[in-house]
């Protein structure tokens, strides 16, 4: 549900991404219940870019004030591309370059969960990101940084996501349907997985160009 | 005080409302006052399954849309004597029920039943919504198949997000010699992923098809596996401890692994 306002991560940041299928005051109800619930996962000043060229100019307004009002700075990509200028329509030119520094050291940041990913749940955070819990096929797990399944992760996990080729996936059983890590994929084989193919937990990282799995003993 | 369980799956063609009917028909037989809500509006099929449908005169929405009072359109069972249905409308859609009007209807009937099952409707959408905003509790039916994990999955993460967090499964029509030839998922497959608490496992059986035919559920037919596993069930819902059916025969296979405790 509520396919409507979907945060997208790529290397460029992280983007808004607005469906033109629900009035404005939904939208902007949507957005602030997305904010509330996942509060904690953008970093203060991290700078999202909207993606919605249907709004006009007030309601994109809104929503830029919406979205200061958690600390965030929202980015209109179309004006970007129209006029070439006023990159950060609703804060001063310092502000947002110090948004863009806090954003490019959040790797620091370290966001956990306690609770099981389900099917058609999706966590994202510019940090790292620790799962008490299961992450079941069909959920996806988007982390500027490191990734940490303490548990069974069967879904879709991306480690540095903007980037970074540093970062590792580390689960106690490690069976995902993908393993993305910066911009390389590797996926699962072809046949059914079950816990006893991962029976102790691994590490994922990449190695001369390539993703590779290797067991870890301590833990 | 009653109890107002929705059963739902996500998928369709699990046996949801074989489910209810079947769930119905035990817990009136234990002399409670249940009453089957079906929300499948469109597609109703509970009343089929209850033999009720020649009995049919007023539908859900004429009692959400105050038509008439819920007890007008409520239908009795022909054999059991505390076993109502509520139907819905088959000419209507989804969208002429939402939510809030059947909590109403369930706020008003609480109190005077014991159980109040709500059989939701496939999906995640409208009728899904409507269906489990009145439930205390859920029950999540699926198969053994990962098509109806996978959908029990996303499910159990909708109904966590509308904080109903009170959540059981029932794994329905398992074939257990596919099970043992490794061809369907097992049972421990199946928790490992979702990760609740199951109340029932219902083996696949030709006598629920000739039981829905003849409008008669199953679980009244005492040579019927099915039939037995949904009676553990609804012991299980009235809270008492029973051991779940062993409907698979030992192979020499199992033996020799149970030896070597594999």
């Amino acid at each position: 549900m509520s396919e409507e306002v979907v945060f997208k991560g790529s290397r460029s940041g992280l983007k808004l991404v607005l469906a033109n299928t629900v009035d404005f005051p939904t939208i902007e109800n949507l957005i602030k219940q997305k904010l509330d619930s996942s509060f904690n996962f953008f970093q203060k000043g991290t700078v999202i870019q909207l993606e919605a060229n249907w709004l006009d100019k007030a309601q994109k307004q809104s929503l830029g004030n919406i979205f200061s009002t958690y600390g965030l700075v929202l980015q209109d990509i179309n004006t970007d591309k129209e006029t070439g200028k006023q990159a950060f329509p609703q804060v001063e030119g310092s502000t947002a370059q110090n948004a863009n520094a806090a954003g490019s050291d959040g790797k620091t940041k370290t966001t956990i969960i306690n609770q099981t990913i389900r099917n058609g749940q999706e966590v994202i955070s510019d940090g790292s990101i620790v799962i008490n819990g299961n992450v079941n096929p069909g959920a996806a797990i988007i982390a500027g940084g490191n990734i940490d399944v303490r548990g069974s992760c069967r879904g879709i996990v991306h480690a540095g996501a903007f980037g970074n080729m540093e970062a590792v996936v580390t689960a106690d059983h490690l069976i995902p349907m993908q393993i993305r890590i910066a911009d390389m994929v590797a996926r699962a084989p072809d046949k059914w997985m079950s816990k006893s193919d991962a029976p102790y937990p691994e590490k994922a990282y990449i190695s001369n160009g390539q993703i590779v799995l290797e067991a870890i003993s301590s833990r | 005080m009653s109890e107002v369980i929705v059963i739902t799956s996500g998928k369709g063609g699990v046996g949801k409302t074989t489910t209810t009917a079947n769930l119905g028909v035990g817990l009136a037989k234990r002399g409670n006052k249940v009453v089957l809500i079906d929300t499948d509006t469109g597609l109703r099929n509970l009343d089929l399954l209850l033999g009720l449908e020649n009995r049919i005169m007023y539908d859900l929405v004429d009692v959400v849309t105050g038509r008439v009072p819920y007890k007008k359109a409520l239908v009795r069972h022909k054999k059991y004597e505390t076993l109502f249905l509520l139907p819905t409308s088959q000419i209507r859609d989804k969208n002429s029920i939402n939510g809030q009007q059947l909590i109403d209807v369930c706020n008003e009937m609480r109190g005077k039943f014991d159980y109040i099952l709500i059989d939701c409707p496939a999906g995640i959408e409208q009728g899904f919504k409507t269906a489990i905003a009145a439930a205390d509790y859920a029950i999540v039916v699926t198969m053994p198949e990962v098509a109806a994990v996978r959908d029990a999955d996303k499910i159990i993460g909708e109904l966590n997000r509308a904080d109903k967090s009170h959540i059981k499964l029932i794994v329905n029509r398992i074939r257990s010699h596919m099970v043992d030839a490794g061809d369907m998922m097992d049972m421990e497959d199946i928790n490992d992923i979702l990760a609740i608490d199951c109340i029932g496992q219902v083996p696949d059986d030709e006598l629920v098809v000739i039981s829905t035919n003849r409008g008669d559920p199953v679980i009244s037919n005492k040579k019927s596996l099915a039939g037995q596993a949904y009676n553990n069930i609804v012991g299980r819902i009235c809270g008492e401890q029973i051991p779940f059916l062993n409907f698979r025969k030992k192979t020499l296979f199992d033996k020799i692994k149970q030896i070597l405790h594999v």
